[in-house]
């Protein structure tokens, strides 16, 4: 068992949650003890063979890869067509109330419900999986740099003006920067949404990724495997999330 | 003493789904050049109205407003409205690069505001790390270094704490008389508006109109001219808050 005597408080915060998550999945575990629930020991004992071992022909760092390739990609389109709407949509009021009604109707579409017409239009390439995770990143790019533009202080943009800043200026060194923690924070959630769409986008006939890896799980049927899946999946997830958090800090050092 | 602003038969309404309010009602009053003048009035009286007339970023319904000779107008606002992304030093010359200012002049220029509105040693700062009185003399230097004929100042210590203000005021006086600007100065503060004014026009509530006008010539310059501090518990002082808070 892990030791309950921990120097630090801090750590004692950090550690008893998931202490008290470990043991209530090992007993439910035990107690309904069956192929349907691994215990955590389970888990991480096939971890530990995924690290050493091949699966389905492919090491788990190009599993992982695979899967951070796509998101990248994706998110990277997603982002580069979603923040200069949004941007745009904030900007102008005409443009807004056109844009409005058609935005809101397609944010409202899941990114799982494009998975059919991408299958057509892509078959099982890998452009349908970048696909799914542009169309899952689109949407909150576009939200907050929206909201992020509409809501920058009239008045810094009035004193901008007196001072003697054109159009193209005011828009360059006030409103964007005025923007940027907005933009910013959409971009972070367009990154974990698009993570959570990983397992989405490799539904149909991928080959390697994590969300295959979990997939996998089920039609082998390993139910280690699914739940180490799920578990690595988080787990990068969160790695991702702490380093926009740090990164956040690098861009705007003035909040 | 020359005339530096005209407004005649001023007059504004804003129209909104509710219907249309009128702000300003057949407002005529004129700025002279050097003049400290005060406008006092209720809050939500279209005070900072008037002023965004005068700088030309709100349009208006009937009336005239003439500005004499150069245009250059700086504005203080209420909320600072500093560049929070920006470097005290930053913000202060952000209106000379808009101007094209070379760089060595420009950071001359810079640092001498800085300096006179005593924030040295600030300079890389940026706005969060410091104080709401600091910040709004971040936007004093930031109008100054423009060198604006007109200095409009939208209540500019409306959001400061008491001692913070008194301080400000002192320190306004002394920049309005080493450079020699013409000063607008809005506010809902009776004793700010004695401390500081030439003359104060008192404003009514919604639509507002001129109620009155006092000149205010007691303890302002000594024998050499030199700017006097106005005691703010004289007795001149204090009769003159007496009459303006009967008719306020």
């Amino acid at each position: 068992m892990i030791s309950v005597k921990l120097p630090k408080k801090d750590i004692m915060i950090y550690a008893l949650p998931i202490v008290g998550v470990l043991l209530f999945w090992y007993i439910l575990a035990t107690i309904f003890y069956s192929e349907v629930l691994p215990t955590p020991l389970n888990v991480i004992r096939k971890i530990g063979y995924l690290l050493t071992h091949e699966v389905a022909d492919k090491t788990l760092y190009r599993h992982v890869g695979r899967s951070l390739f796509r998101m990248v990609t994706g998110l990277v389109i997603g982002i580069s067509l979603g923040v200069p709407l949004g941007i745009f949509m904030g900007w102008n009021r005409y443009f807004e109330s056109a844009i409005k009604p058609l935005f809101e109707t397609f944010r409202m579409i899941p990114s799982l419900a494009w998975i059919p017409l991408s299958v057509l239009f892509f078959g099982t390439s890998e452009l349908g999986k970048i696909f799914i995770i542009s169309i899952a990143a689109f949407p909150p790019s576009v939200l907050n740099s929206w909201r992020g533009v509409r809501l920058v202080d009239p008045d810094m943009v009035t004193a901008a003006k007196i001072l003697g800043a054109k159009d193209l200026t005011i828009m360059k060194s006030v409103v964007l920067p005025a923007a940027l923690p907005s933009i910013f924070a959409g971009v972070q959630y367009a990154v974990s949404i698009s993570w959570m769409c990983i397992l989405a986008a490799e539904l149909v006939a991928a080959g390697e990724g994590l969300g295959f890896l979990t997939f996998y799980g089920m039609e082998i049927p390993d139910t280690s495997l699914i739940a180490a899946g799920m578990l690595i999946i988080g787990v990068v997830g969160f790695t991702i999330s702490q380093i926009l958090r740090y990164l956040e800090r690098v861009i705007a050092p003035w909040k | 003493m020359s005339r530096k602003i005209e407004i005649g038969n001023l007059s504004k309404s804003f129209t909104s789904r509710s219907g249309s309010v009128q702000v300003l009602k057949e407002i005529s009053f004129e700025v002279f050049e050097k003049e400290f003048l005060v406008i006092l009035g209720p809050g939500g009286c279209g005070k900072t109205t008037l002023l965004k007339i005068i700088v030309g970023e709100l349009g208006f319904d009937e009336g005239r407003v003439n500005i004499r000779g150069g245009k250059n107008i700086g504005f203080v606002f209420q909320s600072f409205s500093i560049f929070p992304w920006m470097t005290v030093h930053q913000n202060v010359e952000f209106g000379l690069k808009m101007r094209n200012v070379p760089e060595q002049e420009r950071r001359e220029i810079t640092s001498k505001y800085i300096d006179l509105v005593g924030l040295k040693g600030f300079e890389g700062y940026y706005p969060k790390q410091i104080s709401g009185g600091m910040k709004q003399r971040v936007g004093i230097a930031r109008m100054l270094a423009i060198s604006p004929e007109i200095m409009l100042m939208d209540n500019p210590f409306g959001h400061l704490d008491a001692q913070t203000k008194y301080h400000l005021e002192e320190e306004l006086l002394r920049i309005w008389d080493a450079e020699r600007k013409t000063v607008v100065f809005v506010t809902n503060d009776i004793e700010e508006a004695i401390f500081l004014a030439d003359r104060i026009i008192l404003l009514s509530k919604l639509p507002a109109e001129i109620k009155e006008q006092f000149e205010v010539s007691f303890q302002r310059r000594g024998p050499n001219g030199e700017l006097l501090r106005r005691s703010r518990t004289g007795d001149k002082f204090l009769k003159l808050r007496k009459t303006l808070t009967e008719v306020f």
